[in-house]
């Protein structure tokens, strides 16, 4: 009999987690997978994510629109209160065994907990990692309502010990985002070049930057330091949009007015176009964990501005720098030397990928025992 | 000023509905989204709107969650080329703007189809 998981995605940041596990399921026998789509993915405001997923050939079982407009403390907290109704419904018509989540968003952590209150298992990618702010919280709450936890370095596997989860729950698998860029799936330079009409003789700038919550209302003025370096630059630059969170609609306006002919505004980019622009790109600027976990893979240098990725664990391509025009523009001509990009070869990335991550995530998914052991969690301190 | 401005273009709080009824008196398909100080935000095309729709998209959703934001434009010192860069550009509506970005003008590809 083939094993149900049910896979929950609300955006472009953890579709990267879980779309090679997805692909990894749909060609394993044993193994079937519901989709449920949600959030920013079925936005026209981040270029409809929605069209990517079913381009990359992925089934979609379930759309729960759940998002009020506004992007304020207030309207994240009772969005995430619709998608709890949504997806009790979902669960209860789609009867999955096993409920699959990724990273620290809110979105999963209330797939979570609705499914461990019935009784389905809960695995979750990216489990045990550090990461700042109300992220982490949630990343961590998620934790409690897991059964089955995927990490994605040893310090997220010690993280996880010394919170009292059980050892047989716990594997270190590596971070799955990572296969697809380990595997070469991304766009060629040539493809990036025509489709983002920009000269790559020059340095190309990606600039991700979103607001934080806990710093509700001083997004603009973050915002505002960021693009002020990148026009004193004045190199080819592709901004992506930032995530819905608390703040994002003033961005998104503050963004269109400092747009000009040279850059390239983005809501949305699938995947292997992200990847690509990470191989072509000279630097990325802005606070994307994308800088720490993924660009180590393309040797690609980030200036990582604020607090949002606070606590998370960076190898030497990333470059730390406050909300200050002046030490950002200082610190992408840092980042743009061949003496820093030449440095970037010899050390190790905290996270690890070998490529073939999914695999022992679907190995464990098929293997794993669903019975009263798993089910019942012995929370030891 | 070449032409009526106000057909071609639509302030940014308009809704989807509104960016219809410009294209629709305007037949090229394409109006171009300003902000109060006439700055180009993006494009709107009749093709960005059937998008949305098959998205179920609401008339009254804001014109800004749907337009194209790198228009392609070119400045008034560049004008001289306008017809060339129509072409190459693949564009019905070309907005000319200034240095600081607002528009002036637009060039058109075509003469509209209907009268």
């Amino acid at each position: 009999m083939t094993r149900h998981v049910a896979v929950v995605s609300e955006g472009r940041m953890t579709y990267g987690y879980t779309r090679p596990v997805m692909r990894a399921m749909a060609e394993d026998s044993e193994l079937r997978y519901s989709l449920i789509v949600t959030n920013q993915h079925l936005l026209p405001t981040f270029g409809y994510s929605v069209d990517d997923i079913e381009r990359d050939g992925l089934n979609i079982t379930d759309r729960i629109y759940t998002t009020l407009d506004g992007y304020t403390p207030a309207t994240m907290c009772k969005s995430l209160g619709v998608l709890m109704l949504g997806i009790t419904d979902a669960f209860l018509r789609l009867r999955p065994e096993i409920v699959l989540v990724a990273g620290d968003r809110g979105d999963h952590f209330i797939a979570a907990m609705v499914a461990a209150h019935m009784n389905i298992p809960v695995a979750h990618i990216q489990a045990g990692e550090r990461s700042g702010n109300i992220d982490g919280m949630t990343r961590h709450a998620l934790t409690r309502f897991a059964h089955l936890h995927f990490a994605s370095g040893p310090d997220a596997v010690e993280r996880l010990r010394r919170m009292g989860e059980e050892e047989f729950r716990i594997h270190l698998t590596g971070a799955p985002q990572l296969d697809d860029f380990v595997n070469g799936d991304m766009a060629r330079p040539d493809e990036i070049a025509e489709r983002f009409r920009v000269d790559l003789t020059d340095p190309l700038l990606l600039v991700v930057q979103h607001p934080v919550t806990e710093e509700y209302g001083e997004g603009v003025e973050q915002m505002k330091e960021t693009l002020e370096a990148v026009l004193e630059l004045e190199y080819p630059t592709v901004l992506i949009f930032p995530n819905n969170d608390a703040g994002s609609d003033d961005l998104r306006l503050l963004i269109e007015q400092y747009h000009r002919p040279w850059m390239r505004v983005e809501r949305n980019v699938s995947r292997r176009l992200y990847g690509g622009l990470m191989r072509a790109a000279s630097a990325i600027v802005g606070n994307s964990s994308s800088g720490l976990i993924e660009a180590p893979v393309v040797d690609l240098p980030a200036v990582n501005v604020g607090e949002r990725q606070r606590d998370r664990a960076r190898g030497p391509n990333v470059i730390d720098v406050p909300h200050d025009r002046a030490r950002i523009v200082e610190a992408i001509r840092t980042a743009l030397s061949p003496e820093f990009r030449a440095r970037l070869r010899e050390r190790d990335s905290p996270y690890l990928s070998d490529g073939h991550v999914s695999e022992r995530i679907v190995e464990i998914l098929k293997r794993t025992e669903l019975d009263e052991r798993l089910l019942k969690k012995q929370i030891a301190y | 000023m070449a032409r009526e401005l106000e057909l071609f273009s639509i302030h940014h709080s308009s809704t989807i509905r509104e960016a219809m009824e410009r294209i629709e008196a305007n037949r090229h398909r394409v109006v171009v989204v300003v902000d109060d100080e006439g700055r180009v935000l993006g494009t709107v095309s009749d093709g960005d709107v059937r998008r949305a729709f098959l998205h179920d998209a609401l008339p009254i959703t804001p014109v800004t969650r749907i337009m194209q934001l790198n228009p392609r434009v070119i400045t008034e010192s560049e004008r001289g080329r306008g017809a060339e860069a129509l072409k190459e550009k693949h564009v019905t509506v070309l907005p000319v703007v200034s240095e600081d970005n607002r528009l002036v003008d637009v060039l058109l590809a075509y003469e509209p189809l209907v009268e």
